[in-house]
This record gives structure tokens, C-alpha cells and sequence, in this order.
């Protein structure tokens, strides 16, 4: 637990790049939306049926604003995995460089030129990392539902409050496995920044030894952290549903929208803290070339 | 003087014959007094072929120069891959395909007045066709006909599950006999229920003893027959008789006044009982003092394991997918009960055609479901209120029919959709909100009287869709009966909007304000229309659209600030609210709002897809 406190304090020292991996999500979302405001705004802002969106996320408004433009809904969607696949290009790209932080334990402040120049050299890495996993997800995504499944026959026919206690259950069970599999992403990750000279079967071959007998350890540690930034949501949820209650208007929408930025904030900086304990760990196992280099001492006379 | 005193008596005897002929003609003939006949099945059900043989019996009317009689086997929907009913829908047709194991009913044979007739009668699909050469009168005569029953395993209506069973049209079924003495016989194309005549049903049925019956009543009679049961079933007037069987089946009883409910469920869903009573409680209750008395002695709900998730309408009698593995957070599974309920008037006590008109049956009961629904949970959240996350069951209605498609006519037969999604969205929710439309705008009185007028008119009875426009005309007028008939008949299509909002000063103290309204959709219907002026004061008109827009120009001495068209969104069918009203200074406040929210969510996928 100290440990983990030790790391939230390097955290707090990284924290441009904690902002500037917030704000590039942020951007990237904001890019993704203005299309959205343009096309609605005008049909919203004229109509009085619209006014209950200030105060309240009435359902009516929305099914009416959608159930309107039924034809440009899968234009939006659209659009927004096509901004998210392009986000998770370029992420892959932003790991070369933050998955070198992490494991060399550099400290803040960061040193731009090496970070953008170890995004370049092990981009190509990151992809071919993103592809497989791609393909493990897609194995486990099917498995992990026959798994819950199974799971739910033998929990019998349950009705009620039971039953939405399994579906928790089951929800949770499938998330722990594709956790589980985010954790040998990481760990495939953190190994091409040690062995950037290895083959992909090499960093396979490490990225694998590292993970199996830390599984555990892993989501533990993950699950600890994970902790402050579901309190977090859950509060800036509530705060929000509060806040344009009682300040119904722009500034409640203003606060809410601070609120928000709050909250996506504080993921980025579960996710950079989680980072930081996993980088130490996977290179007090395998420094690679973070190794210190072994200085000759003098011989005494 | 003795003379007069017999001419006296025999005056008085022969007034008072004449009024005792006057009573009982009265009695008999009486619009709120039906004579019905009976119908009496015969039957046995074994378990290990899967199938139903039996017997059965009725009369024909009397003096109506038949010459040919029809009935129902609506057990050949499941007989082969040609079946209409199948090919509408491809999840059962594709099970039959695969496992070969039609089903079907068989007649061994059809007697008349005793006399075997089987020779002379024809099988066209579910129609049953019995025409005597040289008989010129059927009229009187009784029918036998000995059947047999195949129950296929994956079905619908008509169906078995393991050792449970589900029992609708397993008998032969009389064809209904119209006004002008011809057959009405129902073509159960897709998406078909069934149709069928009102009788006094007298079922005489033997089952393994241990089968728990869920039937419309309980059992008259129980004859132990060693390992099997022969029970008695005494119902009506219905016209259909359909049980559920179950060996696991326990049995709930309460009442709702002097209705006895009874809920036929098994061990595991013991949790669910006490929603399951309320919301037929509520029902009920709305639906007795919102159409008119439940005529039934029993209430019965039956859970049962379908091949799909739903409710099924059977007089008295309602089957309900198991709610097993249902979270139940949303009000979903009492919205079904409710929907189920309120068919037991509009199918069951009023024999609407589901066949020809399945408006009369889906949309109206979908209304109804409505009305319940807001009258037990209120407007906003009557669907689902769970984490803040509020939905009404009009919300969905509305989604449902603007991703649906909302356009096209919806008085038409059943068979005539192409796909499910049309027959759905027309029938479910572009229907009930037509009616919702009719409904709100004969206004809270007259609606009640429409539909206590509509309950007494046709109790017991097959109203047509021209009946119901009649009866608008009578209790709205003429208005209310063209737009509804336009509405059903034409397109459901309806868009009043605000199109523009101005003020121009004409001098220091008069504005001239100018808007536009514009209508889309043949409807001619007049609207409401108010303008709230800067100073808060409001300015209500009506509309008559004689086209399909119009300029209005109103001076005054305050400008406008906003207008609105249908201000109490009474005209539910149409198709968008937002443009139903204008400011003149927009606000942004809304889209911000909106836009802030989806990019929240946008942000969390980002970070799980992307990692951070």
C-alpha cells in the first residue's frame, strides 16, 4: 500500500504528461462531438419542447430529437468509432513513448525529444501488440460469455433483485477476464520498451513469463486503484444531477461539463498511477536495457 | 250480463298472453341478453405421441338456409414449409425445416345428425369445408367432428416444452357465420391470432393426474381415472377455450372485488407473485372502471416457458413468459401484464377481428396499456426510473415508431405485412398512437363515453372497423370519425410545426407579429395554437387548416416571444414535437447541455478502448 502511495506522489510529478493525455482525449471527443452540436443545435435551441434537457435528462426530448433523425443516427456512430479507431492509432503510437517512461522510471519532468522519438521507434511494435490483441479479445469475448452463462445455469432461475444481483455477477466474472487479457497487453508493452532489439515472439515469450504469476497481484493492485476513480464518477454523477438541478442553466450546464472533465481527468490519472507501479514492477524483473551499466571499479592497490 | 263477463275475461286473458309474449320476446331478443350456443369438446391428450383426439359437438343455427358449413384447423399452420403463418415467421419455420416434425390436425371423421359425411369434406389449409350434394338446409343439424391433434414442439400458440404444454385452437373450431348467412372462415397468414365465434364451452378433457391444469375456470367436475383425470370445463361466453399444463404448476389465489385471480407459477419464480398481483390488480381495475365489467368469474395468469418473450391473450386465461433471469428493474414485465390485460376486453369480451383489423385489437389494448401504465407510475418515469435514468412507456413508443417508420395505412389485415417490424410498428405503436390522438381529442368526458358506449355495444360481440367509426361519429362527430378513419385508412403521417417567428414594428406602439404554421399529413383537423407574448401574457387561437400552411398576422402592443402549435401535445401521433413550437431568440442552453453529456460518454469509451 505504501508503494502504492509512493507512486500516486510520482504521479502528481508527471503531471503534464497526466494533462496533456487528458487533453488529447478531451480534443479528440470534442472533435467527435462538434458535429453532433451543429446538426442538433438548431432543431434544440428554437423549441420549447427542448427546454427540459437544462434541468433534467428527459428521455422525452432525446427519444424525439433521435426518433426524428433516425437516418443520421448510424452517420454518428459512425463517425464516432471512426474517431475512436483513429484514437487508438495514435494511442498506440503515444505508448511507444509512455510505456519507456514507465518501465525506465525516468523522472518527471519528461523529456519530450526522447519520449516522441521512442513513440516513432516502437510504433510499428504497438500495432502488431494491438492486432493480436484484437484477436485474444475477440476469442475471449465469446469464451468469457459461455463461461457466465454457465455460471447463470447454475445458479438456478432466478427472478427479481437475484437475478440482477447475477447479472452484476456475470458482468463482473467478464470483466476480470478481459481485464485479465489488458494486463498481457500491458505486459507485451512494457517488454518491447525494455527489449526494443527482440523479436515479437521474444516479447511474447517475456511479456508471457512476467504475467502468469502476477495475474493476481495485477488485478488486486488494479481493482485497489481503480477504487478512488469509481467513487470519483459515482460522485461527480451525483454532484452533476444536483448541481443542474439547482442551477438550471448555463452555469449548471458549465459546472456539469467541469464536473465531467473532472472525472475523465481522473481516469487518465488512475490509469498513468496504475502505470507507474506496473513499469517499476515489470523492470525490478526485467530491466532490460534500463539496466545500469556495470562500471569497473579500480582495484586497490 | 254473464256474456260481457266472458268477453271481459276472455279480453283480459288474451292481454295478458300478449303481454307475457311481450315480456319473454323482450327477454329474448333484447340487445343486453345473448343466447349462445354450445360447444362441446370431447378430448384426451397423450403424452407420449404429443397429441389431442377427441370429439366435437355443436349445433348449427336453425332456419338459416345453410347448405354448406365451414370450421377452423388452425392446427395446419404448423403442417408444412408452405404454411403463410410459418413463413412470417422465419425463427419457427427454420426449427421446422431443420427438424421435420410438423404438426397438424387430422379429422378421422364428420358426422351430420349422426350421418358419417367425411367423404364429402374438403381441407384447404386451416379451412374446413363440409357442402352435402342435395342438402339445401344444414340449419339445426349436429355437427360431430372427431379429430386429432398434433402438438408440434416448437410453436407458438399451440405447442409443448419438456412436459409442458400449451394448448390454443387444439380443437376444430366453428367458422364464424356472417349477417348474410355466409362463412366467415379466418386465412391465418402471418402474424395471425385466432378468431373465433362465441359459445357456452362444455370440455370434457382427460390428462395424466399429474398435469396442473391453467385453464379459463376451474374444473367442474374431476373424475379420477387411475393414472389419468377426466376434468369438466364449463365457460363462456368465449370464443376459444385454451389451457396451459404443467406438472410444476402451484397455484396463487386472490381476488380483485368479486373477480377470483389466480396465478399459475412455479417454485423458482415464487418472487415474482406479488408484482404479477398487483399489476393484474391495477389492470383490472382501470379497465373496469375505464371500459366497462370484467364478465368472467376468474382471472388467470399462467407462466409458461415460450419460444419467445412475450404475453399471450386467451380468454380469461393470460400466459406470460417466465420472468426467470428478468432483473425486473423496469416496470417491462407489469407494462406486458397490463397490455395482456387489457385484451381481455378488447379480443376477449369484445370480439374484435385480429385477423382483418389487428388495430382493433393491438392498438387499442396498446393505449390502454398506456393509460395504466401512467396512471400507476405517472407520466415520466412509467417505464423505467432506475439510477436517474428516467423512461416513459410513450418515450419508447415514440422511439420504437420513429425508428420504425412510422408512415403507412394501418387498417388492414394482419397477413398483408411484409415484416415484423412493419407489422409492429404500425400495429403497437403507430396504432395506439392514433388512438391516443382520438382519445385526447374527444377529451376526457366523451372519451369515457366513447369507450363505455363502445364495451356495451359490442359485449359478446364481432364490431367491425366501420362500427367503431360510427360509434366516433355518434359520441365526437363528424370530425372525430374523419380523422380517425383518415389516420387508419389513409397514413398515420401527422406533422404540425411552427415554421417561422417574427415581430416587426409598424410604429412606437404596434407590432405586427407574423408566423407560419404548416401541417404535413392529409389531416384536417383544427389545432390549437398560443402565443406567449414578452411580458408573459398568452394569445390562444385555433387553427383550421384548409391547406397545407398559412401565414398569420396578429398586431399588437407587446412582441412575441414564443408560439406553440398542439400546446398539451394532444395530437400524439405526430411525428415530431420538437418543431411544434418557436422562440424568437433561440437558446443554446439545451444542444450545450446534450452535447457536454454524449461527449462524457464519448471520453469513457475513448479511455476503455484506448486505455486511458
Amino acid at each position: 500500500m505504501r508503494e502504492l502511495v509512493e507512486h500516486f506522489g510520482r504521479l502528481l510529478k508527471h503531471k503534464s504528461l497526466w494533462l496533456f493525455l487528458y487533453l488529447f482525449k478531451a480534443i479528440m471527443s470534442l472533435f467527435l462531438i462538434i458535429p453532433f452540436f451543429l446538426t442538433t443545435n438548431g432543431t434544440l435551441s428554437s423549441s420549447l419542447f427542448s427546454r427540459g434537457l437544462i434541468s433534467d435528462w428527459d428521455m422525452s426530448i432525446i427519444v424525439e430529437l433521435f426518433s426524428g433523425k433516425a437516418d443520421i443516427i448510424p452517420v454518428y456512430l459512425i463517425g464516432i468509432l471512426v474517431g475512436a479507431i483513429l484514437y487508438i492509432i495514435i494511442m498506440q503510437f503515444l505508448n511507444g513513448g509512455l510505456y519507456y517512461l514507465m518501465v525506465s522510471g525516468e523522472k518527471a519532468p519528461v523529456n519530450w525529444g526522447i519520449f516522441f522519438s521512442e513513440c516513432g521507434i516502437n510504433f510499428p511494435m504497438h500495432i502488431k501488440i494491438s492486432l493480436l490483441m484484437v484477436l485474444i479479445y475477440m476469442i475471449l469475448l465469446p469464451a468469457g460469455m459461455f463461461f457466465v452463462n454457465v455460471l447463470g445455469m447454475m445458479g438456478g432461475n432466478l427472478v427479481g433483485s437475484s437475478a440482477f444481483i447475477m447479472m452484476l455477477v456475470k458482468l463482473g466474472v467478464l470483466g476480470l477476464i478481459l481485464l485479465g487479457a489488458s494486463f498481457f497487453s500491458d505486459s507485451l508493452r512494457a517488454a518491447s520498451a525494455a527489449f526494443p532489439d527482440k523479436s515479437f515472439g521474444d516479447i511474447t515469450r517475456i511479456a508471457a513469463k512476467y504475467f502468469r504469476p502476477r495475474l493476481l497481484m495485477l488485478l488486486g493492485v488494479f481493482i485497489v486503484l481503480f477504487i478512488p476513480f469509481v467513487l470519483i464518477w459515482v460522485a461527480v454523477e451525483f454532484l452533476a444531477i444536483q448541481v443542474v438541478g439547482l442551477l438550471a442553466g448555463i452555469i449548471g450546464i458549465a459546472l456539469e461539463f467541469l464536473l465531467f472533465q473532472f472525472c475523465s481527468f481522473a481516469r487518465t490519472g488512475q490509469k498513468i498511477w496504475y502505470l507507474l507501479y506496473f513499469g517499476r514492477d515489470f523492470y525490478n524483473q526485467n530491466p532490460g536495457r534500463f539496466q545500469p551499466a556495470q562500471v569497473e571499479l579500480p582495484l586497490g592497490e | 250480463m254473464k256474456s260481457e263477463l266472458r268477453e271481459l275475461d276472455r279480453l283480459l286473458t288474451i292481454s295478458f298472453r300478449i303481454a307475457i309474449l311481450f315480456l319473454l320476446s323482450l327477454a329474448l331478443f333484447s340487445p343486453a341478453i345473448h343466447a349462445f350456443d354450445t360447444l362441446k369438446v370431447e378430448a384426451s391428450l397423450d403424452t407420449l405421441k404429443k397429441e389431442i383426439s377427441g370429439v366435437v359437438e355443436y349445433r348449427l343455427p336453425g332456419n338459416s338456409g345453410l347448405h354448406s358449413f365451414e370450421f377452423q384447423l388452425f392446427p395446419n399452420v404448423y403442417s408444412n414449409q408452405d404454411s403463410p403463418y410459418l413463413r412470417g415467421n422465419r425463427q419457427f419455420l427454420e426449427h421446422f425445416l431443420r427438424d421435420k416434425k410438423w404438426a397438424g390436425m387430422d379429422i378421422d371423421s364428420i358426422c351430420l345428425d349422426g350421418i358419417n359425411q367425411s367423404s364429402n369434406l374438403k381441407i384447404e389449409y386451416t379451412k374446413g369445408i363440409l357442402e352435402v350434394p342435395g342438402e339445401t338446409e344444414l340449419g339445426g343439424r349436429l355437427v360431430q367432428i372427431y379429430f386429432k391433434t398434433r402438438i408440434p414442439e416448437f410453436g407458438d400458440r399451440l405447442s409443448y416444452f419438456k412436459n409442458q404444454y400449451l394448448l390454443d385452437g387444439w380443437y376444430p373450431n366453428p367458422a364464424i357465420l356472417e349477417r348474410d348467412g355466409s362463412w366467415y372462415n379466418p386465412y391465418y397468414g402471418p402474424y395471425c391470432e385466432l378468431v373465433g365465434e362465441y359459445y357456452d364451452f362444455d370440455v370434457s378433457l382427460t390428462l395424466p393426474a399429474n398435469l396442473v391444469v391453467a385453464a379459463a375456470i376451474p374444473a367442474a367436475d374431476t373424475i379420477a381415472l387411475g393414472e389419468r383425470v377426466k376434468y369438466r370445463f364449463n365457460f363462456g361466453p368465449a370464443h376459444d377455450f385454451a389451457m396451459a399444463l404443467s406438472p410444476d404448476y402451484l397455484i396463487d389465489s386472490t381476488s380483485i372485488g368479486s373477480t377470483i385471480l389466480r396465478i399459475f407459477y412455479r417454485d423458482y419464480e415464487k418472487s415474482s407473485l406479488s408484482a404479477i398481483r398487483e399489476a393484474a390488480r391495477q389492470s383490472c381495475e382501470f379497465m373496469s372502471v375505464n371500459v366497462g365489467k370484467y364478465q368472467y368469474s376468474y382471472l388467470n395468469y399462467a407462466l409458461v416457458d415460450f419460444t419467445f418473450s412475450g404475453g399471450l391473450e386467451l380468454p380469461a386465461l393470460i400466459d406470460l413468459s417466465s420472468p426467470k433471469d428478468a432483473p425486473m428493474i423496469s416496470h417491462m414485465y407489469q407494462s406486458m401484464i397490463y397490455h395482456e390485460t387489457a385484451h381481455q376486453w378488447f379480443y376477449g369480451m369484445i370480439g374484435s377481428n385480429q385477423v382483418e383489423a389487428p388495430w382493433m385489437d393491438e392498438a387499442v389494448s396498446n393505449f390502454f396499456t398506456d393509460k395504466i401504465q401512467v396512471s400507476v407510475y405517472g407520466e415520466k418515469a412509467n417505464l423505467l426510473d432506475f439510477a436517474d435514468f428516467k423512461m416513459s412507456n410513450g418515450n419508447l413508443f415514440r422511439l420504437v415508431g420513429g425508428l420504425s417508420g412510422r408512415d403507412g395505412i394501418i387498417n388492414k389485415p394482419a397477413y398483408s405485412f411484409a415484416t415484423q417490424m412493419d407489422y409492429f410498428g404500425l400495429m403497437y405503436v403507430s396504432g395506439a398512437l392514433v388512438v391516443q390522438t382520438f382519445d385526447a381529442l374527444l377529451g376526457d368526458s366523451l372519451a369515457a363515453e366513447f369507450w363505455h358506449k363502445y364495451y356495451e355495444r359490442f359485449l359478446f360481440k364481432h364490431p367491425k372497423p366501420g362500427d367503431f367509426f360510427q360509434l366516433a361519429d355518434e359520441i365526437g362527430g363528424e370530425n372525430s370519425r374523419r380523422l380517425l378513419e383518415h389516420l387508419l385508412n389513409v397514413t398515420s403521417r401527422v406533422d404540425y410545426s411552427i415554421e417561422s417567428l417574427n415581430n416587426s414594428r409598424i410604429d412606437s406602439t404596434e407590432i405586427e407579429i407574423s408566423l407560419v404554421l404548416r401541417k404535413e399529413g392529409d389531416i384536417y383537423y383544427p389545432a390549437r395554437y398560443l402565443l406567449v407574448k414578452s411580458n408573459g401574457d398568452t394569445m390562444n387561437y385555433v387553427w383550421n387548416p384548409e391547406y397545407d400552411s398559412e401565414e398569420i398576422v396578429i398586431k399588437s402592443m407587446e412582441p412575441v416571444a414564443e408560439a406553440i402549435i398542439d400546446p398539451d401535445y394532444k395530437i400524439a401521433i405526430d411525428n415530431d414535437f420538437l418543431n411544434n413550437s418557436m422562440k424568437v431568440r433561440g437558446d443554446g442552453r439545451p444542444g450545450l447541455r446534450l452535447s457536454s453529456g454524449i461527449m462524457f460518454l464519448i471520453e469513457s469509451l475513448l479511455s476503455y478502448g484506448g486505455g486511458l
